[in-house]
């Protein structure tokens, strides 16, 4: 079979009109340079790769640097060519396959990826995540926490006196843990405590001024603690590091990795739980609660009276607007104490400890 | 007869382009993401291929395995920086916090035009037309001058000498490219385009954002009809044909193939507008495409390429 086309010496830009026949164990390039007629053998093992991806226009690029090339301008030769060298290699690419499946197989194709996507998405990335959160060493978490603590206190004035007595009521619940916890009251009207990973809880003023009694700090506490101790921070960071990897791969895009270092430690704060985490705090501090006989009503009471913040004008409590949906954690922390039996005892000691606090704030 | 323009044409097919990504995409999650540099190199042969000029097509050479190495040098080269400023910040000390954001952000500076030199020597010389193949001869020392002299003064000037400095740039990368015996220039001046860029700012915030359209097509020309291709001694300038209008319809329709499609519109949208782009240009003059000898030496380090890519550093090759 011979086709017409054009051959291209690797020496310059001319392009030879020329006759390519397809031999048994070579093509022959026949054409005219100008001053006599040349004859060229190509051997089929030398063809560089090529998936035939243009429409209309075919280019067959052969040997070592600066490469030789032919083009032919009819749709027919790239067929001839799998013909006529059935076993080599140059025409046989995946993507010349997929082109070769037509419509039905991109469909399929495009199927399975969003599919493993989603898969990847929703179940692998979140299991990935909470099994490498499981494996940081604590100093690595405390370490964490303590570089984006200096900077969210930083400008802020700290209560020494309330703090310690806050860290000696935490002790006075008993909980068990690998983790060295350590409260710190914030001066500032913000209605809002959390957690950072490590072991720091940070409470603020405006948080203990709406409380009552000795049962809602130590729901605050328990629920703080929660997030400390099921290491959730931790978790977060894998989880939204991995999505941003997913993110990044699927737009090909990898200055995405360089855009991770720019984010800061102290954007820990923003991060924010999921509803999920939340109620996984709520539940493990109504469970502790319950461990060493508080009335668990002191969960329901705080965010009552959050609630109540919320309603009334100025300054919406910050721990409700990074906790969303109050109603529904109302209801779920009722039912869950209704599940259970408490037994309920008497604490003097939190709630003279409460007492002092609550007086400090006062003056 | 004598020839007085030579045209550019983009072939690319939405359908193909799509099945090359949907591909890339599949294998690089299989990979959990090593697949990348294969991705890149198949993305860019695809477009090289379907990208005609005076009727011959580009071809792009690069491998999968070599933007591979590169890809690997260049995430060392960059984890290494992170490594410094992260052991800064929780090494507890304010100071030694300090100095390592500042290594940081100096070893991402550096990198620029190490990015720009290497990135443009690999693209280029990967890069051929009928067999002959283009070539970056740019110094790397020299680029570096321009881009620290560049940087400080966008810096100290609040970014008013950007536009000098872009045109500084431009000037000295394109004066280095050749394709074979044929040598590119560029002839901006930085006062234009910072009136172009004056006016874009002022002009689309007073009509709401309609002037935009017009400010792309400023752009695109000045981009575009200040570069020269010189051959054998005879200088030809490009001309790009591209109107706000053009701008206009291809943005609405490209918008509408995105969202209604939930994004599985996206690889046609992305050829739309370089078939957009591309099919504007030519080239004024009698260029003789059968008279460009090779002379061009190979070059295969893909680093500069990869860390271009990782630093999202956008030249328009």
């Amino acid at each position: 079979m011979t086709f017409e086309g054009k051959y291209f010496d690797g020496k310059s830009s001319v392009g030879y009109a020329t006759k390519i026949q397809l031999n048994s164990f070579n093509i022959q390039i026949n054409y005219n340079d100008g001053v006599s007629s040349q004859s060229i053998s190509w051997e089929p093992s030398k063809i560089h790769a090529n998936d035939f991806a243009s429409n209309g226009k075919i280019y067959l690029k052969y040997g070592d640097y600066p490469h030789q090339y032919i083009e032919v301008n009819d749709n027919r030769f790239a067929e001839e060519l799998k013909l006529s060298y059935p076993s080599e290699k140059f025409h046989k690419g995946a993507y010349s396959f997929l082109f070769s499946t037509g419509f039905a197989g991109l469909a399929v194709l495009a199927a399975v990826v969003v599919a493993l996507i989603a898969l990847s998405y929703f179940f692998i990335l979140p299991a990935v995540s909470e099994h490498l959160a499981a494996t940081v060493p604590i100093e690595w978490e405390k370490q964490l926490g303590d570089a984006s603590y200096s900077k969210m206190v930083e400008g802020e004035s700290v209560d020494e006196e309330n703090s310690k007595r806050m860290n000696k009521f935490f002790r006075q619940l008993h909980y068990q843990s690998d983790y060295k916890i350590d409260v710190v009251v914030v001066k500032d009207k913000v209605m809002n405590a959390f957690a950072l990973p490590g072991g720091k809880i940070i409470v603020y003023e405006g948080i203990l001024r709406t409380m009552d009694n000795s049962e809602e700090l130590a729901a605050l506490l328990s629920h703080e603690f929660s997030h400390v101790q099921l290491r959730h921070s931790t978790k977060n960071i894998f989880r939204s590091l991995s999505s941003y990897m997913l993110i990044s791969v699927l737009l090909g895009d990898a200055s995405g990795i360089t855009a991770i270092v720019i984010q800061n430690a102290n954007q820990l704060k923003q991060l924010g739980y999921s509803r999920t985490l939340e109620e996984e705090a709520d539940k493990n501090g109504l469970k502790l609660m319950k461990q060493q006989h508080v009335d668990p009503k002191g969960m329901e009471d705080l965010f009552r009276a959050l609630k109540k913040e919320e309603g009334s004008e100025g300054d919406v409590p910050e721990f409700l607007s990074t906790h969303p949906l109050t109603n529904e954690r109302i209801n779920y922390v009722r039912k869950e104490i209704a599940k259970h039996n408490y037994s309920i005892e008497e604490h003097e000691q939190l709630d003279s400890l409460w007492k002092e606090i609550k007086g400090n704030l006062e003056e | 007869m004598e020839i007085v323009s030579t045209k550019v044409k983009f072939y690319g097919d939405g359908a193909k382009y799509f099945g090359i990504l949907i591909v890339n995409v599949l294998l690089t999650i299989v990979t959990l993401g090593l697949y990348y540099p294969w991705a890149r190199a198949k993305n860019l042969q695809y477009l090289y291929g379907e990208t005609e000029f005076a009727g011959s097509r580009f071809t792009f050479h690069g491998t999968g395995k070599e933007m591979f190495k590169g890809f690997v040098k260049a995430i060392a080269i960059v984890f290494a920086l992170i490594l410094i400023s992260q052991l800064g910040a929780f090494s507890g000390s304010k100071l030694l916090a300090i100095i390592g954001s500042l290594i940081y952000l100096f070893g991402i500076l550096l990198l620029i035009p190490l990015a720009i030199h290497g990135g443009l020597r690999y693209r280029m010389s990967r890069t051929s037309w009928r067999g002959i193949h283009f070539g970056y001869r740019g110094n790397l020392r020299e680029l570096f001058g321009i881009c620290v002299k560049g940087i400080l003064l966008s810096v100290f000037t609040l970014g008013i000498y950007s536009s000098w400095f872009h045109c500084n740039l431009r000037k000295y990368l394109e004066s280095n490219i050749r394709l074979g015996n044929c040598k590119f220039s560029f002839e901006g001046e930085g006062g234009d385009l910072f009136i172009i860029n004056l006016k874009g700012f002022f002009f689309t915030i007073f009509t709401l954002g309609i002037y935009m359209f017009w400010y792309i097509r400023n752009l695109n020309h000045f981009s575009i009809n200040n570069s020269r291709l010189e051959q054998d001694g005879n200088v030809f300038s490009f001309k790009s044909d591209l109107t706000p209008g053009d701008i206009f319809v291809t943005g609405i329709i490209n918008y509408f193939l995105i969202v209604f499609t939930l994004g599985i519109g996206t690889p046609w949208a992305v050829l739309r507008n370089m078939r957009m782009v591309i099919d504007n240009v030519e080239l004024e003059g009698a260029f003789n495409p059968d008279a460009v000898i090779q002379t061009e030496e190979n070059y295969a380090d893909a680093t500069g390429d990869d860390l271009l890519s990782m630093l999202d550093v956008g030249l328009d090759f």
